[in-house]
């Protein structure tokens, strides 16, 4: 059982906005005083899995003492080798597993799977087969009672957005994996949710896809500067995206590092390849990933 | 303007599409005739072939028929209210065991897909009956349902039914786990993750299980009907096969065969049209 030791914030469930308003908080200064606690938050959380092997079952750290903020507005990227416990922190945000010791907060809640001010973005792009592409850009606001009318204009705005006007009523398996990847990503700001948990989204593409859909995304996230925890195993893009690269170490899975990229917004990620600053940063992190 | 200075060889991009779908579909229609030729000379090559063997009396017209003979048998019967009354009979029963089953099997699988415990206890005793000849119970359903058209749906319903039961089951909890997760993830409720993620995620299973029982259930009833029946193409099978008129059991079984391939292409059509995201 986790301690609950939360106070005053602990007792505040979930703000039920209704279906199909904005939840994206203002870009002025008014969000400052409102959203005076973090986004997202842990505090010596700690989690253990049962592992099975022939010789027997033992348990598995794939947390240890992690402490991490996510402030409102700000771009955190979790980097680490696989099997350090991102995909679990990034669950446990996302209220799908249920940590062992310690906190985690999302705008002040304990996290619960399909709370509406969070979105959640996965490296295969779990889109359903049998929709077309605008009908998946709109699944979740017709989870969430939207007019047909409403969303399928919101929809539409956002595959235009994603450079896919044009292929509404493309199914699945019409489309390349970019263009699924996009759709994808539409989906995930289709809600307008507050806070993004991404688990390696670009992962499974090519690295000039990669770079394309992180320009995409920086370009939405600009409009409207959601919260974003950004899970991935790739340096470069950690630095061309974040605010912060929070490095991960396994054996337990801990955080070994938290580091500022100070590297100027907007940035263009085609300009940043052949930018000093950031392939320094580059080093510097590298370096730090090797020694702890 | 902009097209005049831009395209220095002249090339008209729609007429090229246009001519493009043209071939694209000359070569469709070249493709299915030679397909649709090349059949009719394999069917009509082996009746040949056939009659040939029954004219030159190496094979026995009474133990093997011929085309000839069979086609006269359908020149001579197909017109008659009897043969009708036969078929209908047969289309009919299958057709209420098949419907009957399918929406049990539906709503098994739908229950059993509830519980994983309650899976659990029953999948041994599904496999049980389903891995029993249960064609081998017509003759008790004979005798508990009578000669009528009653003991023939029973017979096609428990085929039917497990067939149907263990395809929806199949297809209702074989659900990815990305799928889950982003549905649960953008707010779903039960309702709406099982109306908007399950059913459909299981309805490719669902529809060719389907496909299965049908053929399954003409073949419950034309089996039935052959153990004891008062109607129906089976007890017309029995008849002849009793008399010895080999013609009549070809005819039959050629009419039997055009039924159930029209009824499954039916199936397949409407499956396509809902499954056309495959
Ligand atoms: N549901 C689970 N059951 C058992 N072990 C798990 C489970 N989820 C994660 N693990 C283990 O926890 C460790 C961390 O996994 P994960 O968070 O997926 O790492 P990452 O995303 O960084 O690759 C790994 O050793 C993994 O095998
Ligand atoms: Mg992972």
């Amino acid at each position: 059982m986790p301690v609950k030791s939360g106070g005053i914030r602990s007792g505040l469930e979930q703000a039920q906005t209704p279906a199909g308003t904005t939840q994206g908080l203002p870009l002025n200064g008014a969000s400052k005083q409102q959203g005076s606690g973090a986004a997202i938050s842990f505090s010596h959380v700690g989690q253990y899995f049962l592992l099975r092997e022939k010789s027997g079952a033992r348990a598995i750290e794939a947390l240890h003492d992690v402490n991490l903020e996510i402030q409102k507005h700000e771009f955190v990227a979790i980097v680490g080798p696989s099997g350090c416990g991102k995909t679990t922190l990034l669950n446990i945000a996302a209220g799908l597993v249920q940590q062992q010791f310690g906190e985690a907060r999302v705008n002040g809640a304990v996290p619960q799977a399909g709370q509406k001010n969070v979105a959640y973005m996965l490296a295969r792009d779990a889109l359903l087969p049998w929709r077309t592409a605008i009908r998946n850009v709109e699944y979740g606001l017709e989870l969430n009672g939207v007019a047909k009318k409403e969303r399928r204009h919101r929809a539409g705005e956002l595959l235009a957005a994603v450079g896919l006007s044009g292929y509404e009523n493309a199914y699945r398996s019409q489309l390349s994996h970019g263009m699924r990847q996009r759709v994808a990503l539409a989906r995930t700001f289709a809600l307008d949710s507050s806070i993004l948990l991404m688990d390696e989204p670009f992962g499974a593409l090519d690295s000039h896809l990669k770079i394309q859909l992180g320009e995409l995304l920086l370009s939405l996230w600009e409009q409207n500067k959601r919260s974003v925890m950004f899970v991935t195993h790739d340096l470069h893009e950690a630095i061309a995206l974040a605010d912060r690269v929070i490095v991960m170490r396994p054996k337990p899975g801990h955080i070994a590092a938290d580091i500022p990229i100070p590297l100027p917004r907007p940035r263009n990620l085609n300009s940043l390849q052949v930018n000093s600053e950031y392939h320094e940063l580059y080093q510097h992190i590298w370096s730090v990933m090797g020694n702890v | 303007m902009s097209e005049n200075t831009m395209a220095p060889v002249a090339i008209d991009p729609d007429a090229w599409v246009r001519s493009q779908l043209r071939a694209a579909s000359a070569q469709r229609l070249r493709h299915g005739l030679s397909v649709w030729v090349l059949r009719l000379v394999v069917i009509g090559g082996a009746l040949f072939l056939w009659q040939s063997l029954v004219n030159a009396r190496v094979l026995d017209p009474f133990v093997v028929s011929s085309p000839q003979a069979v086609g006269a048998f359908l020149l001579e019967n197909l017109g008659t209210g009897k043969f009708w009354t036969d078929v209908q009979a047969t289309v009919l029963a299958t057709l209420i065991g098949f419907v009957l089953a399918s929406i049990a099997g539906v709503v098994a699988a739908f229950v059993l897909a509830q519980s994983k415990h309650l899976h659990d206890v029953v999948d041994p005793i599904l496999t049980f009956f389903n891995s029993m000849p249960r064609v081998a119970f017509a003759p008790l359903f004979v005798v508990w349902f009578g000669l009528g058209i009653t003991s023939k749906i029973v017979l096609a319903f428990s085929l039917c039914f497990f067939i149907v039961l263990s395809g929806a089951l199949v297809g209702l909890t074989q659900v990815d786990s990305d799928l889950n997760t982003i549905t649960r993830q953008l707010g779903a409720n039960r309702r709406q993750h099982f109306v908007k993620l399950v059913l459909p995620n299981a309805l490719p299973s669902i529809a060719a299980s389907l496909r299965l029982a049908l053929i399954y259930g003409f073949l419950a009833v034309v089996v039935g009907e052959m153990i004891g029946s008062s109607s129906g193409l089976g007890q017309q099978i029995a008849y002849y096969s009793g008399v010895l008129r080999m013609d009549a059991v070809f005819g039959i079984l050629l009419v039997l065969g055009v039924l159930v391939s029209a009824a499954v292409a039916l199936m397949r059509a409407v499956e396509n049209y809902f499954l056309r995201w495959q």
